[in-house]
């Protein structure tokens, strides 16, 4: 053959191989390990869970996924690491509804956006129970706001700008008069400690699957009273806890999780991601786990998830707006 | 009665093989990452609960609590060997273990912090059986006024944690507290001071700064000797174990120890840390020579070795009776118990009477497994010293990088270490003591947050504090504490200026 025809060939060879390559690492996604970033640090129950998630996630498509952890307030750190980071399906974030909602509407200069994620799944709430001191001069939701109306009444919140503040002040907005001194809190048994210990009145519990673990059952067990629930609806396993939605108020407001992974993955990457990720929250193993750390399981797939989170980014900032609450 | 019967019946479970062996098993991990600076109990627990989701949950409770005093043995072996804590609990145990280490005593210093830790661990075990509940009720009633008194009154003591100028111990103080302040607020959720540095977000990492502060900086100062200085420290390794003399000077400091270290444990927020420090501090005060703590001192390593054991009894406490972890390592403990559907809370021992008194007698073996380990283990130890320091630091450098970059997967933790070790080197050369700029740092935050509790719950009234007496009473000790303090300095002060004549001899 010529010289010149022979090039041609390796020439055509080369570039078909290159084409076949780029086609290849879509068909065969994943080729390494996943990062998922992590808000919290490995030790925190949250990890747990979704380290259930992620190993059952794992095993479906074939390549592990390495948990890493990025600490900042709200989770502000690892959702801005997710949304800068390469979209080529490698990096997902387990997220929340701060990272989304309460440290997205309340903090100036995050350096992200909601409009920078793509939302893959939705895996649980963590709902919001009010909840007394053991001795409290109160027993119902009804006897709280009238006490309240009258004594100032201390409670316990974990933070400017977290969950549990936006629902005592939606709880504000609904019910203007009550009297509220918040006593900072600085983790979820410091709260509880408070609470027994007569030191607050109230406290935002978060909880609600029931069983002996969920921390509603915890303080019900030290003598505190559950007396509302931030769900739409009553919860299976609280049944006698009313929601504040079925006493007329619109109070409907619960900390969630899931997962999600920066915008311009490639379709059949996020496909695949999905599906696997779809696949390991439908297994009744991952749900038990789940539920019996404390969350309450709820599937919801990528477009459901994404109309969600445009619904809790408007609640969120409309609470912050009409409570006029400072940035952070 | 009842106590000692269920004990029996606990004894009973855990006498089978597959406890016994997971016993052993976390004990001895606990032991290696005590040693190794860096990792900690935290990340080991973490990452072991996967594993333990296999066995029942009395079989991985076993493991886990035992990993994590286990750790608390360990920590004071390189504190004492090398001056670097393997915990930051174990941070005081270097002021005087290393001292006696340079001495020819590493062995005194490792075998009397083994049997301290024995006795402070078993004491605390003891105590944890029969007085759980009642405890725990002294428990709640340490609200955030209480709280802030204990810290305050630790405060006061921290001027005794090194060296001989209680000022210079102040001063080191007040820089641990701003130092402290660097990060995340946790009350209002801003970011103070570091707000373009997202690093920093969560604050200083006290183990980068712990290893910086005190093995970084030991290399430094010992590259600058002859090589003649080191010989001396390496070759004359006297007694493998304490003498007569030292059982004597340590038996009350164990005995202080052990309650102190078990009162403190009980505190939310308090723990190890606080028990080994405000040991150390006590230690110092109520000797009768107190010069020569810092020196080698061996109540300096028995008092604080066996607080820290005895604290982790004491944090038992509030987890079992109350379901309420107090400090960070419980709470991954009890996130573990919550995967199995076990769930510490005030009725969990009357309904889990078998559970509780199976872990407590797996506490009690474990105890005397790590002291049947620890000791054999001392003439090894002791060995190390006798490698040259030209190959020796080296490998003390790469365990501190290897550890320092263990403890949240980052490099920067790794310059964090440098720079405070470039400061202790500093520190140590104009003779400014670590140890209260650690615990300043530590407890900083709890010190400030307390406080802002209690202003919300008074009514932002200082004059709050005299509604509650347990915090009025620690405040006014540790206002006594400062008073003498002062007294004692400028008596001193008078003293110099009357001996040097200034004042002239009329």
């Amino acid at each position: 053959m010529e010289k010149k025809t022979r090039w041609l060939i390796k020439f055509l060879v080369l570039v078909t191989m290159l084409g076949f390559a780029r086609f290849s690492s879509a068909a065969d996604y994943p080729t390494k390990p996943i990062e998922c970033l992590m808000p919290m640090g490995p030790g925190a129950v949250s990890a747990i869970g979704v380290r259930i998630i992620t190993d059952a996630t794992a095993k479906i498509l074939g390549k592990p996924i390495l948990q890493v952890s990025a600490l900042g307030p709200g989770g502000i750190v690892a959702a801005r690491r997710c949304a800068m980071a390469k979209p080529d399906g490698y990096t997902i974030l387990a997220s929340n509804s701060a990272i989304h909602g309460t440290a997205l509407c309340t903090r100036k200069d995050i350096g992200y956006e909601n409009s920078d994620f793509e939302f893959l799944a939705f895996w649980a709430f963590q709902d919001m129970g009010l909840t007394t001191r053991p001795g409290a001069p109160f027993k119902t939701l009804e006897e709280f706001i009238a006490y309240a109306k009258e004594n100032r009444v201390k409670a316990g919140l974990m933070g400017v700008g977290t969950g549990g503040h936006m629902c005592f002040e939606l709880l504000k907005l609904e019910i203007p008069g009550l009297k509220i001194d918040y006593v900072p809190a600085v983790s979820s048994p410091d709260m509880r400690m408070l609470l027994l210990g007569d030191n607050i009145d109230v406290a935002i519990l978060m909880g609600g699957s029931g069983g002996p673990t969920d921390e509603f059952t915890q303080a019900i067990e030290s003598g505190s009273r559950v007396i509302a629930v931030s769900s739409k609806e009553r919860l299976k396993a609280f049944p006698n806890v009313p929601s504040y939605s079925e006493k007329g108020l619109n109070v409907v407001l619960s900390a969630w999780t899931g997962i999600v992974a920066p915008k311009g993955i490639p379709k059949e990457v996020s496909e695949k991601l999905k599906n696997a990720l779809y696949k390991a929250l439908e297994d009744p193993q991952v749900i038990q786990g789940v539920e019996k750390l404390g969350n309450r399981y709820l599937f919801m797939k990528s477009e459901e998830f994404t109309k969600y989170v445009k619904e809790y980014e408007d609640l969120i900032r409309r609470i912050v707006k009409e409570a006029k609450i400072p940035p952070i | 009665m009842d106590a000692f019967l269920n004990l029996l019946l606990g004894f009973k479970l855990l006498l089978q093989p597959i406890n016994v062996l997971y016993c052993f098993i976390g004990v001895t991990l606990g032991t290696l990452i005590g040693v190794l600076p860096g990792i900690g109990p935290v990340a080991t627990l973490s990452m072991l609960i996967p594993f333990t989701m296999r066995v029942d949950p009395l079989t991985s409770m076993i493991m886990l609590a035992g990993v994590y005093y286990g750790a608390m043995y360990g920590g004071s072996t390189t504190s004492i060997l090398v001056n670097i804590p393997g915990e930051a609990a174990s941070v005081v145990t270097c002021l005087d273990g290393y001292q006696m280490a340079r001495n020819g005593r590493a062995g005194p210093a490792l075998g009397m912090s083994a049997i301290g830790s024995f006795i402070g661990g078993t004491f605390g075990v003891i105590v944890l059986m029969i007085l759980a509940l009642p405890l725990a009720r002294l428990a709640i009633r340490l609200g955030p006024p209480e709280r802030f008194a204990i810290v305050a009154m630790g405060f006061t003591l921290v001027v005794y944690l090194g060296g001989r100028s209680p000022l210079k111990g102040a001063a080191m103080a007040a820089l641990g507290l701003v130092l402290s302040c660097l990060g995340t607020d946790m009350v209002s959720g801003k970011i103070r001071f570091v707000s373009s540095v997202p690093l920093l977000y969560e604050g200083i990492d006290v183990g980068a700064m712990v290893m910086g502060l005190f093995g970084i900086s030991e290399v430094l100062l010992n590259m600058e000797k002859s090589s003649e200085e080191r010989e001396v420290f390496e070759t004359s390794v006297k007694n493998l174990l304490p003498s007569l003399q030292d059982w004597k000077r340590s038996s009350l400091p164990i005995a202080r120890g052990s309650i102190i270290g078990f009162l403190l444990g009980l505190i939310p927020g308090g723990g190890a840390i606080l028990a080994s420090f405000t040991s150390y501090a006590v230690e110092k005060r109520v000797s009768k020579h107190p010069e020569q703590f810092g020196k080698g001192a061996i109540e300096g390593v028995a008092g604080p070795e066996t607080a820290n054991n005895a604290a982790i009894a004491g944090a038992f406490v509030p987890l079992f009776s109350l379901g309420i972890p107090p400090n960070v390592v419980m709470a991954v403990l009890m996130a573990s118990l919550m995967l199995h559907g076990v769930a510490p809370g005030p009725q969990f021992i009357s309904r889990n009477p078998d559970f509780f008194f199976g872990i407590v007698a797996s506490m009690y073996m474990g105890n005397v497994m790590l002291l049947i380990l620890n000791l054999p283990l001392i003439g090894i130890w002791v060995k190390i010293l006798k490698i040259p320091y030209r190959i020796l630091f080296p490998l003390i450098l790469l365990f501190c990088v290897i550890g320092s970059y263990s403890l949240n997967n980052r490099a920067f933790d790794i310059a964090v270490m440098i720079a405070f070790g470039i400061m202790g080197y500093i520190m140590k050369k104009l003779d400014y003591p670590a140890a209260p700029l650690v615990f300043a740092f530590v407890l900083g935050n709890m010190f400030e947050y307390t406080f802002r509790q209690t202003m919300v719950m008074g009514g932002h009234d200082l004059l709050f504090f005299l509604k509650r007496p347990i915090a009025l009473t620690a405040l006014l000790i540790s206002a006594l504490l400062i008073a003498s303090t002062l007294f004692g300095y400028f008596w001193k002060f008078r003293m110099r200026v009357a001996d040097s004549g200034i004042l002239g001899d009329d």
